[in-house]
């Protein structure tokens, strides 16, 4: 319990230290985002005040240097000496507080390269530089459509040739593990009413400078076209009786129309009901805008990467599938940072060669100094990474819930899994402990799938905790109790003479998530008798089964879903008529607690109701969930703004940041 | 020789119809996976509905029955179209032409290095037979059939580089006429480890055969005209040996090819090998017959042009 | 040189044998101690194949196994362990597996696809290459052509194909291998079988009326044995290699239980650092070489014995 208590400190220091920041930080997840208000007249103003900010900055940070300097020689005798040294610390480094105390693995690594460190580098005082090319290690997709089925894998590419309405901000002083709402197109936004959304644009976005667009003004009807594309297929094919459904359109369906004024440059979306969620999901990094000119046309043009045009920071060149993309800099590009003030975006030039299937060809353009940022697996990657490059730059970040190692089930109903005893024996018989320390050298905790942004915590300065949660807050069944779990499948008639036998479907791709299932099979067979046995399934269609349940007994799988909201993790994936819940739960109370977050605006109590559908699953167990890892990554030092967030792992997932990331060479 | 070639042409155009043929209906024999390949591509699968992977299917005009799906595929190849990628919606004409250059140079590396150190060895081993090169030579030729090329590909990239300090396989390869120096730098590892197999194969059958000519009366004959020993090698025994050798090759080109695909794909080189992979991991048809029909019409006319070699080494032959 | 085969195969070379030599084969493999090496080899492949893990009829363990661990049996807290006399002979794994015991368990599977896949490939193929030769006219010209298009297809490739469009397993492997051994097979079966018909004694067993089946029966397959058995041994190596070439692209046979070698190395590769940890990828790497140059040297010995007019002839490559 003293280090629960440790926690609330830590961050209540981070409150004091960022009171500046915290006003925009509360704009934030779920009901926030449309309770409060961001308006646009409000935006200059808090425009002046990032700019004050940003010149206060290079003495703030110089003095806090200094006396990072000198915290040495003091020790934290007082409060205030421990106060400002916890505030000017580089990744990697730890109070001398925290040095005393007994952290477990992944408290100390979480710790040491906390997201808050970032903004603390050597180097950030200089300002932003601009020029020189970002490379990393990329595959390019194979479809770049936006609006195809394949929308959602343009996660990762999007955000650098595309805008949004809104997105979350991404640079060193971002929080990696909670999304604020920033605007992007938008300039601002206001809520009259609960059903009404209206966004002013920015003045003067001009398309990129590439056929059919060829630089034109876009105009708040163009805004409209591309929100009613992505909410409703009929929109693309208004011929057809059979028109398409978007990826994104399921974000969408409280939307009843949207209305657009050229002249005032605004945006108005008319909905039929309150939408928690809604302004979140947008920031969704592949719900953005493209061109009208491809959707009233022939959407499917938009599959080909030459076609890519839109009003984002890059313009992409040039791809080779399979092998590598290249983007440059888009020389019309609306945005300045908020931070700087300065234009942007930074980089001259992207650069993405593959090294997917070959790591250790990877590597080597990691030690050649090719590549600016790797994605580092373990603590061996870890230790192979500043090994090979001294200035090597580590994040830590907490998992999404959206991929995590879970196991399904084909049917609730049918034996053995129809008998809950059954389920919760299964989970009591997971040794969680030898999975984190065993698997992920001990950077990793226990996993559920729901946003842990649930727990709500008033002395953080989001109002909510940082992952992850204790095995107690999970429930009696999330704890490690062979003795309990055999008695719960005596029970349930499986016993020595009768064991419990299933097929358990896995892809055979070897790495992590191939040997945690392994020895999550070896630890039933050890502590229950139970015989899981691996149906083997392969890697190109193991997510497919998932949708289509096309596995004989039980599936184990990582995917969840990466969402921008609870509401994704809540109604998107328990509610029994919701399209992404492919576990068979149907249950009156959760689809009933789903429906109410949705519509519940105010925080603290949307809070309590998904806490009522967290401790129902985990009562039921209608998903078993394993160890959660965290994630590492590593880049060069003179590399800055390049950050992961807990849902966007960039590259991967999400690269908002990509126009603000520069290099000091 | 005309009536022979076009014979053999006609040859070969059969044999790559029938090729395409099963290609094309091996790929669609099971069918039902290709939306589910495409859509789960990459662990961001979170939209993926039934309702998408039928949209996918439809689109993708999988829902029509295979052999009249191989009509139009025929008819459009014969034009000279050999359809679009599922994946990408590119030409896979197109794909295969920014790939086919770093295959071919690979394959061509391969072999001209196979031929440059299997020959010479091979009829030195057999001429200087019980000494040390020859000794080194038959050792080489039987760890190099034996050691398969996916670990020997593993050693070189992930001991050998560490060992002699340079890396091997980073960024994609230029082609060779946009750099010729760094292209080598790229190419000549895996071209090494491509070429192992070939090489012991051609060395132990050029050894084998030196031996055996070594011994005929007509060498006998040219020695006792008092020709040194170079010249009798070169000109009687090289020449006459050379020909089984070049078989053994035009048989093995096939087997090279599968060798690169592999090779390809642990050094990262985007050639057709390394797309196939993809594409076969992706179902995605077109690309899968479209490369396969065009590595078979590859190795058809290597054998082709193997046979007709035959006539220009050894005058005495004549296709009639 | 008038063929008018646009491939041919590289086991052409092997002509047509005389009487069968099999009683010498213990005599000539002590002239040949490679030979003999590859046979002890083999052997002792074959011993671990059998004995290594345990036999067991209908869940019930008749013989135990030898191999020290399971090959699934996890212990993450020795994982990645050096080389160690006596507990990880060979290591262990980033799970903690035992190297060793999982080389021993793969060598049943390698030993079954190797066995199984060759047997059953050189047999549909001796089928189809005799009939082919026998009945000639139509039936044999479209058999040759369907072999040729078969032939031009890289084996690798055609492999891949099928174990990605239907699902790998042991079964899925044999039945890819046999289907790419038998258009070379039937073809080298065709040549011997065509020259063998030239042969006087099988023009006098017609004359006097004997029936196809019979002339088959009785004179062309006691002829055939020698050069079938002769492939069949410079198949396996081949047929191991091609089983652990489709599992290092994961798409082979293995299983968690029974690991394949192939699968073993992919292991080792997407691991990583092997230089740290360089037992991952030596162990399989060196296991599939060793087989495979055994089955080669063997094959080189009982070639030369059988049939001495083809010594040294690196046919089979």
């Amino acid at each position: 319990m003293a280090e629960r208590n440790y926690w609330k400190r830590m961050q209540r220091k981070r409150l004091s230290r960022r009171s500046l920041m915290s006003a925009s930080a509360r704009a934030g997840v779920g009901a926030a985002g449309l309770a409060l208000v961001g308006c646009g007249d409000d935006d200059d103003s808090q425009q002046a005040a990032a700019q004050a900010q940003q010149q206060a900055q290079p003495q703030q940070t110089a003095a806090q240097q200094q006396a990072q300097q000198t915290a040495a020689q003091q020790a934290s005798t007082s409060q205030e000496a421990a106060d400002e040294q916890a505030v000017t610390l580089l990744p990697g480094q730890l109070t001398a507080e925290e040095e005393a105390m007994s952290l477990t693995p992944e408290e100390e690594w979480r710790l040491r390269y906390h997201w808050s460190k970032l903004q603390n580098l050597p180097g950030q005082s200089d300002g932003p530089k601009y020029g020189g090319t970002w490379t990393l290690a990329h595959l390019p997709a194979a479809n770049w459509n936006v609006l195809g089925p394949n929308a959602n894998l343009m996660a990762a590419f999007a955000p650098m040739f595309y805008s949004q309405l809104v997105v979350f901000p991404m640079d060193d002083w971002a929080n990696a593990h909670y999304y604020e709402n920033e605007g992007d197109l938008a300039a601002g936004w206001e809520i009259p009413d609960v059903t009404t959304l209206v966004f002013q644009l920015q003045d003067g976005i001009k398309w990129q400078d590439k056929a059919p667009l060829n630089g034109r003004d876009m105009t708040a009807e163009d805004v409209k076209i591309a929100y009613d594309a992505l909410r409703d297929g009929s929109f693309l094919a208004p011929d057809s009786d059979d028109p398409p459904t978007t990826v994104q359109a399921s974000s969408y369906t409280a939307v009843k129309d949207i209305e657009f004024d050229n002249s005032s440059n605004t945006v108005r979306f008319n909905l039929t009901e309150p939408a928690a969620y809604l302004l979140n999901n947008m920031m969704n990094p592949f719900h953005v805008v493209a061109a009208p000119e491809y959707i009233t046309d022939d959407y499917t043009q938009l599959d080909d990467w030459r076609n890519t045009v839109g009003t984002g920071p890059y313009v992409l060149d040039f791809v080779e599938q399979g092998s590598e993309w290249k983007a440059s800099k888009n020389p019309t590009y609306f945005k300045k940072d908020p931070r700087s003030g300065m234009q942007l975006p930074y980089m001259d030039a992207l650069h993405g060669p593959d090294f997917v299937s070959q790591r250790e060809s990877e590597w080597a353009a990691w030690e050649t100094g090719i590549i600016d940022r790797i994605t580092l697996q373990d603590v061996y990657d870890y230790e192979q990474a500043v090994e090979q490059q001294p200035d090597t730059v580590v994040q830590v970040t907490a998992p999404p819930p959206g991929w995590q190692p879970y196991m399904t089930f084909k049917d609730l109903n049918e034996a053995p899994f129809n008998d809950v005893r059954v389920r919760q024996a299964l989970s009591l018989g997971m040794d969680r402990e030898e999975q984190k320390e065993g698997i992920y050298n001990g950077l990793a905790a226990a996993g559920y799938g729901q946003n842990w942004t649930f727990f709500r915590d008033d002395s953080s300065p989001w109002g909510f905790r940082e992952w992850p949660w204790t095995a107690a807050e999970l429930g009696e069944f999330v704890s490690f109790d062979p003795a309990k779990g055999r008695q719960l499948l005596d029970a349930a008639g499986y016993n020595e003479d009768n064991p419990l036998e299933f097929d358990a479907a896995m892809y055979t791709v070897p790495g992590s998530y191939l040997n945690l299932f392994l020895l999550i099979v070896d630890q039933w067979k050890r502590n229950l008798g139970v015989n899981a046995k691996h149906e083997q399934v392969d890697l190109e269609t193991w997510i497919a089964r998932l949708v289509t349940r096309d596995f004989s007994q039980a599936l184990f799988t990582w995917l969840i879903g990466a969402e921008m909201d609870a509401d994704g993790l809540s109604y998107g994936k328990l509610h029994t008529d919701s399209p992404g819940n492919f576990y068979g739960i149907s249950e009156p109370d959760i689809d009933q607690w789903c429906l109410d977050q949705r519509q519940e605006l105010d925080v603290d109590k949307r809070s309590d109701i998904l806490e009522k559908i967290r401790v129902r699953e985990l009562e039921n167990m209608w998903r078993i969930f394993a160890v959660n890892p965290y994630r590492i990554a590593g880049r060069r030092g003179y590399l800055y703004n390049e950050i992961d967030t807990y849902n966007a792992w960039n590259p991967g997932w999400g690269a908002t940041n990509t126009e603000k990331i520069w290099k000091n060479l | 020789m005309g009536g022979y070639l076009v014979r053999r042409l006609l040859g070969v155009v059969v044999v790559i119809f029938l090729l395409s043929f099963i290609a094309f209906m091996l790929v669609n024999a099971f069918p039902g996976s290709t939306a589910e390949r495409l859509l789960a591509e990459g662990p961001q699968g979170s939209g993926i509905t039934q309702e998408i992977i039928e949209r996918f299917n439809k689109e993708l005009g999988l829902d029509r029955p295979p052999l009249e799906r191989y009509g139009d595929w025929l008819w459009n190849a014969v034009r000279g179209d050999l359809g679009n990628s599922f994946a990408s919606s590119e030409s896979v004409l197109n794909d295969i032409k920014v790939r086919l250059p770093r295959s071919l140079e690979l394959v061509m590396l391969a072999s001209v290095m196979a031929f440059f150190i299997a020959i010479p060895v091979g009829v030195l081993s057999a001429v200087r037979s019980g000494t040390f090169p020859d000794y080194a030579g038959r050792v080489f030729t039987i760890l190099g059939l034996a050691i398969p090329n996916f670990f020997l590909g593993v050693l070189v990239v992930s001991f050998v580089a560490e060992w002699l300090n340079v890396s091997l396989a980073t960024l994609p390869s230029p082609y060779i006429w946009d750099s010729f120096v760094q292209n080598l730098e790229g190419m000549i590892a895996p071209a090494l480890v491509l070429s192992a197999s070939l090489m012991a194969t051609l060395m132990r059958m050029q050894r084998s055969q030196v031996l055996e000519i070594i011994h005929e009366d007509y060498v006998r004959t040219a020695r006792a005209k008092g020709l040194s020993e170079r010249s009798v090698i070169l000109k009687h025994v090289f020449r006459n040996s050379f020909i089984p050798v070049l078989t053994i090759f035009g048989n093995q080109f096939a087997f090279l090819i599968s060798g690169a695909v592999i090779v390809e794909y642990i050094f990262r080189i985007n050639g057709i090998g390394a797309l196939l992979v993809t594409s076969i991991r992706r179902a995605d048809f077109n690309e899968v017959v479209g490369i396969t029909v065009v590595i078979g019409l590859g190795v058809v006319l290597i054998n082709l042009l193997v046979d007709l070699s035959y006539a220009w080494i050894d005058p005495r032959i004549r296709y009639g | 040189m008038t063929t008018s085969d646009p491939i041919a195969v590289p086991l052409d070379v092997l002509l047509p044998v005389g009487p069968s030599r099999l009683r010498s084969l213990i005599k000539m493999a002590r002239e040949r101690p490679l030979g003999a090496f590859g046979a002890v080899v083999i052997v002792i492949l074959l011993i671990t194949a059998i004995f290594g893990q345990d036999i067991s009829i209908a869940g019930e363990t008749i013989v135990p196994g030898f191999a020290p661990y399971p090959a699934d049996e996890t212990d993450v807290v020795n994982k990645l362990a050096p080389p160690t006399w006596p507990d990880h002979f060979a290591g262990t794994d980033s799970l903690g597996r035992d190297m060793f015991s999982r080389i021993i368990y793969g060598a049943r599977t390698a030993m079954i696809i190797g066995l199984a896949a060759t047997g059953m490939g050189i047999a549909i193929g001796t089928l189809f290459g005799t009939i082919s030769a026998y009945l000639g006219g139509v039936g044999d010209m479209v058999v040759q052509r369907i072999s040729d298009a078969f032939q031009a297809l890289p084996p690798l490739v055609l492999m891949m194909v099928l174990v990605t469009m239907m699902s790998p397993g042991i079964g899925t492997v044999v039945f890819v291998i046999v289907i790419f051994l038998v258009p070379g097979t039937q073809r080298v079966i065709r040549g011997t079988v065509l020259s063998l018909k030239e042969n006087t004694y099988i023009e006098a067993a017609r004359t006097i009326g004997a029936s196809s089946p019979r002339i088959v029966m009785q004179h062309i397959l006691p002829n055939i044995v020698a050069p079938i058995m002769v492939l069949s041994t410079v198949t396996i190596g081949g047929t191991i290699l091609a089983e652990a070439a489709l599992s290092f692209l994961a798409l082979g046979a293995n299983s968690a239980a029974n690991p394949t070698w192939g699968f073993i190395l992919f292991e080792a590769t997407q691991r990583g650092q092997l230089t740290r940890w360089p037992w991952l990828a030596l162990t399989p790497g060196v296991a599939i070489t060793l087989i495979v140059l055994a089955f080669n040297l063997f094959g080189d010995a009982i070639r030369d014995i059988l049939d001495p007019r083809l010594r040294g002839t690196g046919a089979g490559g």
